[in-house]
């Protein structure tokens, strides 16, 4: 130990540099380690702190009472979103977070103060709470008036005939006055979302927000501080939550829905319910006729005439049960008019038409177009019989409620969504109405009703039911009920049970894993200290020879003394791995400082705090001492191979001892690796060509044969060229190699032929066929040519009778050829990293077709392309000069996670977006719609593939899962697209869209095209006008380069950590030179002694530096060009100015470090080392 | 061609003293030779004749006297001149022969043509000395892949690249065994005898020291001329 203390003393400079090295690799590996719990923990802390104690929440699409919830510790909420605009400033936030709560909701937080509901008691106007950052959106103050806007609830779907899509029907404007401003930390943070940006918050009293909705007692969302889970066996399902209602009669009861049609799920569940109690039930749809009139009215143009009967309720029954046998069997004239389909009328309307059994009868009636227009559609019947209005014909009751019309006295007073033609009414309908008031006049099947009328809200009306099969109609009307309610799952009505603190927590490993990231970045810094602290140990040691050769000589084993060095190494490595855990921290907290300010773009806020985890530390110092460690070993084995008597001298090149002795020994290894390596690549080749080489067709045999063939000749060829290459060190038996390649070859065939070797076979064309993999392999082969090439060089420098200067200088780089090489290694590795990672960074601005991105908080139904719809907007004439020189494409959005970079939370729902059908004539990539060959769960989609390969971790050539608004699994066939605007989103149609989220209603994402200078007035138009909609508009530049920033700042992250790899290599560099320059005194004293001036052996040594640094980056840039070109197949898209940039500030700093080494070590006299005494 | 290469060979040394720090190694030493002239210099070891070498050559300025070489003192010339004149009018042969490894034989003989520009290709001439000096044949050869003898060949091959009216050799055979010690002697001999110029070595060894017209002995920094007849005895 004492010995082992007095070396370190006397060689106390290496020793200090080693233990220096290894702290660096320790720091780095560590500190990228903590990197990534600081990203983790930092994710975590958000996720607590957004979310206090709240372990579990029910949302719901539609609201309900919390008494249904049997769950203690329950907190009730209405979540929604809106925009805020102030009324004096028009300063505006969209995509605010609208919070309906009572003071329980800000005890969810451990710390959360309640806040101030009352300063504005004199107002008349109710309080808003608001969190700093949507105050410093708004710039408001305590006591300031906001409108706040959000979307209003509607029982019937807007898109649907009898919805409401004006503005003023769907958003919801309040004036509010801000009574509290509250910090964004705790209650202030709330968001169910996972996304580390800070949210928007507007909390408003529960009973508040309850009335203006028209919600009294109900909310959309409840939260549990109980750790059990709230499932859906707590909750009591309702017929009021489902918005059902049953009507019971004297002989039936009759179940309808608020919306008007009974939801698809919830009606296919009352039939099936019926159908297994044997209830007897009668499945209606009910609709309004436009017009009923003769066809052959229609048919002379005569339209107008006073036998056309406007606005008359249709019904849509099975009218081939036997119930309706009467009717059924009164046709006679079907088969005379061929296949149309039977219409029945009541009397009124006969008469009232004047028509008979087999006339045709014409309808018309609105349906809602895919841009939400109203289209007027026709039918033609044949009239199948005429019914008196008495007994069922005469029921009202199945018919439910109009909104707008179902109460009036008069049809005048109707006031209907759609268009609606006073002029064609007549007194005689309005007796009608007086009369019998809704009940319907005509009748037809159901199953032409579903046809004509059916849609995504649903094909029923009303589910009349008698009572069952021995069985009263009370205790049927029960049973039912029962049954019904039981059957529904809450997770197919919209509830969704969410266990957000354990799914965000979950989410905080995030998508991107920040240790992982900077450890594979860092990973090179690791190989170049490895590489500098093998060079380093080796000069300790060779400075060492005559301590070695003096151990030798007096009877220490060679073992002995390798376990000495082995042991000092350790020991000096474990020093600066423990010195290189402070390091970590420190580095650790380097690089978040530099994700919150350089690299910002990468993580978009400055959230992140350092979180240190021992077993980071633990681990990277583990890792970078056993690298150490290897890197000793390999030095240390080394020793052995100069003699003793060398030792003593002071000689200790191994390098000459390499160099010069041709090792059967090792010769002999070298050709045993190769042989094993080329039977293993014989093997391979053959497992992955074995289904080419067996083709069915005869040509195509042959064809691969002589592929193969060439191929072996290729390897061949190449063998015999690294044998020239490297004749001066060993001697390679190409035949024996080519033999074993052939073997191997031989035996991969029936290998192939075997279940494993099939698998093993595909799954090694997967990899052969991998761009990736192929970048890897070429990038790796060139730089190993490289190298190679550049070690030949170094070894086999011929006599040159024409010496100059430069050749001179040259040749000196060959005085240590294995230093020179491990820094060209070193330099080169980096340069191409650096230029494979920098051909991915994006210079310039970001093109794009589309002048703005928008997206809006709530949904706009209105077509913005029609000055119709634009009117509908509250667009004025003015600005309808300028929008109509823009197109809008709306796009439907399901709400869920930016599955983009800029969301550092893993997501776990994604965003989906319903593309419009016009975008297939825009985007020729959107092949979305074509079903074609499809199963049934299975739809088309597009997503980014860099957002679903490294955030949503997904293979994009498999389909990924997600569930439709029902539950039920859907599964999305991935088309990708690259670089584009849709990297937060994933794209389906949008007629799947409305097939599989059918409540989703309106458009809410957009893409604009604006004639160039409409660009200011057009945004500017849009978000004031839409201002209640939260209408955002963002330059599609902007959004594309902000996409960019990320990618960017990720590869400038892994350039500042590539550059450090190359300060480190520069560094050996650097040093070597130094080194070789102190051992070459004697040579460099002897050239000044004939007249070499100082200035030209600086010259020199410096050329010779400038030299290895010029080879390495030729090496790497060439071979990073190259890997680049197979992967992108052209270099076009290079960003040549700022890796141009890079490699010149790599290529200076490396000149400046070389040049201080050089005048540095000719500093100290030389001419001393050249006296004999 | 330069300016200090067409001179006639002559040697002056007058009351030359070089001190480092407190220690005085050469004290008042005066001597003068002329073309042809071969000098041996011994003496115990740090009785400075390596130093007296080097002052001579030029690698260090004494702390007094004076040094004329070819009429010209050279510790008067600035540092570009002194290296060219050093360059062209003196030769060193060093007791480690101080080859560059990396180089082969003839460029090694060589490299002393690359100290200044205006130098004509000085292929042939490398290869007549590597003729003369026995070593045609190694030409391609590493200094590593030669014995010691050749290696100190070489290194006199090298020295004289330039023709030096000087050749000076600071014990060229200390690491050579007696037999080749007496071969690398004789080449030097050889080689004055051709050249004319003035030799000085600086050995240990007697037997060689004798065999030279001129004997310089130094003792405590003191420089006594022995005569040929003396060195017999």
């Amino acid at each position: 130990m004492r010995t082992l203390w007095s070396s370190a003393k006397h060689f106390w400079q290496i020793h200090l540099t080693v233990a220096l090295c290894t702290a660096v690799a320790t720091g780095v590996l560590a500190g990228a380690l903590i990197v990534g719990d600081s990203m983790r923990g930092s994710l975590q802390d958000i996720t607590l702190e957004r979310l206090g104690n709240i372990e579990h929440a029910i949302i719901s699409d539609r609201f309900f009472s919390p008494e249904i919830i049997s769950h203690e510790n329950k907190v009730s909420a209405i979540l929604t979103n809106g925009s805020v605009v102030v009324p004096q400033t028009e300063n505006r936030a969209s995509t605010v977070n609208i919070c309906g709560v009572e003071n329980s909701f800000f005890e969810l937080w451990d710390n959360g103060d309640i806040p101030n509901w009352n300063q504005s008691s004199d107002q008349p106007f109710a309080d808003v709470v608001i969190n700093q950052t949507l105050q410093k959106e708004l710039n408001v103050n305590v006591g300031d008036a906001i409108f706040v806007s959000f979307q209003e609830t509607a029982d019937i779907h807007p898109e649907f005939l009898l919805g409401n899509r004006d503005a003023t029907d769907v958003i919801q404007r309040i004036r509010l006055i801000v009574s509290d401003i509250i910090p964004t930390e705790n209650a202030g943070r709330f968001s169910l979302q996972p996304h580390q940006s800070l949210p928007l918050n507007a909390y408003v009293s529960l009973p508040i927000i309850q009335n203006e909705l028209g919600q009294l007692n109900k909310v959309n969302a409840v939260f549990s501080t109980d750790i059990n889970p709230i499932t859906s066996d707590s909750l009591t399902i309702t017929l009021e939550t489902l918005g059902l209602k049953i009507n019971a009669y004297e002989n039936y009861f009759d179940l309808q829905s608020d919306q008007y049609l009974v939801e698809p799920v919830l009606s296919e569940s009352a039939l099936s319910v019926a159908q297994a109690n044997d209830i007897p039930a009668l499945p209606t749809l009910t609709y309004l006729a436009n017009t009923i009139s003769l066809a052959s009215q229609v048919e002379d143009n005569n339209e107008n005439s006073t036998n056309t009967i406007p606005y008359s309720t249709m019904l849509a029954i099975p009218i081939e049960d036997s119930v309706f046998s009467d009717v059924n069997n009164s046709t006679n004239k079907e088969e005379r008019l061929g296949n149309l389909p039977k219409i029945i009328l009541n009397t009124w309307a006969a008469e009232d038409l004047g028509a008979q059994i087999g006339d045709k009868i014409y309808i018309s009636y609105f349906s809602v177009s895919a841009d939400e227009e109203y289209e007027t559609e026709n039918a033609t019947f044949v009239l199948g019989g005429i019914v008196p209005i008495e007994g069922f014909w005469a029921d009202r009751n199945i018919i439910p409620t109009f909104p707008g019309i179902h109460d009036t006295a008069t049809i005048a007073d109707w006031e209907p969504p759609f268009p609606f033609d006073y002029s064609i009414i007549r007194s005689k309908d309005d007796d009608y109405w007086e009369q019998y008031k809704a009940t319907p006049k005509a009748y037809i099947s159901l199953e032409i009703g579903k046809e004509l009328w059916q849609n995504r809200f649903g094909d029923l009306t009303t589910i009349r039911m008698d009572a069952a099969t021995d069985n009263n109609l009370q205790n049927t009307r029960n049973l039912f009920e029962t049954e019904f309610l039981k059957k529904i799952k809450p997770e197919q009505i919209g509830f969704r049970f969410l266990s957000p603190k354990a799914d965000g927590l979950n989410a905080s490993t995030g998508s991107t894993d920040f240790g992982m990231l900077f450890g594979s970045l860092s990973g090179f810094i690791i190989i170049a200290v490895a590489l500098l602290v093998g060079m380093l140990f080796r000069i300790g040691v060779e400075q060492r020879s005559r301590e070695i050769g003096i151990l030798q000589a007096i009877g220490y084993t060679l073992v002995k003394i390798r376990h000495r060095f082995l042991i000092e190494g350790i020991i000096i490595a474990g020093i600066g791995s423990l010195f290189g855990c402070i390091l970590a921290i420190g580095y650790g907290q380097l690089m978040i400082y530099g994700l919150k300010t350089w690299w910002l773009p990468a993580i978009g806020t400055p959230f992140m705090n350092l979180h240190v985890s021992g077993w980071s530390l633990v681990f990277g110092a583990l890792i970078s001492l056993l690298v150490v460690i290897f890197s000793i070993i390999m030095t240390v084995r080394k020793l052995g191979k100069t003699s003793t008597v060398s030792l003593l001298a002071g000689k200790t090149d191994f390098e000459k001892t390499d160099l010069l002795i041709k090792n059967d020994k090792t010769s002999t290894k070298v050709n045993r690796f190769f042989f094993i390596y080329l039977f293993l690549t014989g093997l391979i080749c053959s497992l992955i060509f074995s289904d080419m080489l067996f083709e069915e067709d005869y040509i195509s045999k042959i064809v691969n044969i002589v592929f193969v063939l060439f191929g072996i000749s290729a390897i061949y060829l190449l063998l015999y060229f690294f044998k020239k290459l490297s004749e001066y060190r060993l001697t390679l038996n190409v035949n024996k190699a080519m033999i074993f390649l052939c073997i191997g070859i031989i035996v991969g065939l029936p290998i192939s032929y075997f279940p494993l070797g099939k698998t093993l076979s595909v799954k090694l064309a997967e990899l052969y066929t991998n761009p990736l993999f192929i970048f890897f392999m070429l990038t790796s082969v060139i730089l190993a040519m490289g190298l190679l090439i550049f070690s030949k060089w170094i070894n086999t420098q011929k006599a040159n009778e024409k010496l100059t200067r430069v050749k001179l200088s040259l040749k000196n780089a060959a005085r240590q050829p294995s230093r020179s090489n491990t820094c060209v290694m070193t330099i080169s590795l980096a340069c191409c990293i650096i230029v494979a990672v920098g051909a991915n960074r994006h210079d310039g601005v970001p093109q794009t077709e589309y002048t703005f991105v928008a997206e809006s908080s709530l949904p706009i139904h209105q077509n913005m392309n029609s000055p119709d719809g634009r009117s509908e907007l509250g667009f004025d004439e003015n600005d309808e000069v300028i929008l109509s020189e823009s197109t809008v494409y709306p796009f439907r959005v399901l709400p869920g996670e930016d599955v983009s970079c800029l969301n550092l939370y893993k997501p776990e729902k994604p965003q989906i977006i319903g593309a419009p059908d016009t975008m297939s004539d825009e985007m020729l990539w959107l092949n979305i719609a074509d079903e074609n060959e499809l199963e049934e769960d299975i739809i088309r989609a597009i997503g980014d593939e860099n957002s679903l390969r490294w955030i949503l971790h997904h293979d994009p050539e498999e389909s990924y899962a997600i569930q439709d608004e029902s539950g039920k699994p859907l599964h999305l066939l991935l088309d990708t697209v690259n670089n584009s605007l849709f990297q937060s989103q994933l794209i389906i149609s949008e007629d799947n869209f409305k097939k599989y989220f059918p409540s989703q209603s309106g458009y809410q994402y957009f893409l604009i095209k604006t004639t160039d200078g409409y660009q200011e007035s057009t945004s500017s138009i849009l978000e004031k006008t839409l201002s209640d909609y939260g209408f955002d508009v963002t330059l599609a530049v902007d959004r594309l380069a902000s996409f960019r920033a990320v990618e960017n700042t990720y590869i400038s992250t892994f350039q500042s950590l590539g550059g450090l790899g190359v300060l480190l290599g520069t560094f050996g560099l650097a040093l070597v030179l130094l080194r070789n320059i102190i051992e070459r005194r004697g040579e460099l004293a002897t050239l000044r002694a004939f007249g070499f001036r100082r200035q030209l052996l600086l010259r020199m040594l410096f050329l010779e530096s400038f030299f290895l640094l010029a080879a390495g980056m030729f090496i790497g840039v060439f071979a990073g060009l190259v890997g680049i070109l197979s992967l992108k197949g052209n270099l076009n898209s290079l960003p040549w100015y700022s890796l141009s940039i890079t490699l010149l500030f790599i290529f200076v700093f490396g000149i400046i470090a070389n040049a201080f080494a050089v005048t540095l070590a000719l500093r100290s006299p030389l001419l001393a080392t050249l006296k004999s005494e | 061609m330069n300016e200090f290469e067409n001179n006639p060979h002559s040697l002056k040394v007058s009351q030359l003293t070089k001190d480092f720090g407190t220690i005085q190694v050469l004290r008042d030493i005066s001597f003068s030779f002329s073309d042809g002239t071969a000098i041996a210099v011994t003496g115990p070891s740090g009785s400075g004749k390596s130093t007296l070498l080097h002052i001579i050559g030029t690698l260090e300025k004494p702390t007094d006297g004076h040094v004329d070489i070819n009429g010209i003192n050279p510790f008067t010339l600035t540092e570009p001149e002194l290296a060219q004149y050093r360059n062209s009018a003196i030769g060193f042969v060093f007791q480690d022969h101080h080859l560059l490894p990396q180089y082969s034989v003839i460029e090694n003989v060589l490299i002393p043509t690359l100290a200044f520009k205006q130098k004509p290709d000085h292929k042939d001439q490398a290869h007549e000395l590597l003729d003369r000096v026995g070593l045609k044949d190694r030409i391609s050869h590493r200094p590593a892949e030669l014995s010691g003898g050749e290696r100190q060949r070489v290194a006199i091959a090298r020295a004289l690249i330039n023709k030096p009216s000087i050749l000076l050799c600071d014990e060229p055979t200390g690491n050579l065994d007696s037999t080749t010690a007496g071969n690398i002697v004789d080449l030097l001999f050889e080689i004055h005898n051709t050249e004319e110029n003035i030799l000085i070595v600086v050995t240990h060894n007697l037997d060689l020291a004798s065999r030279f017209d001129n004997h310089l002995r130094l003792s405590d920094g003191v420089c006594s001329i022995v005569n040929a007849n003396e060195n017999q005895s």
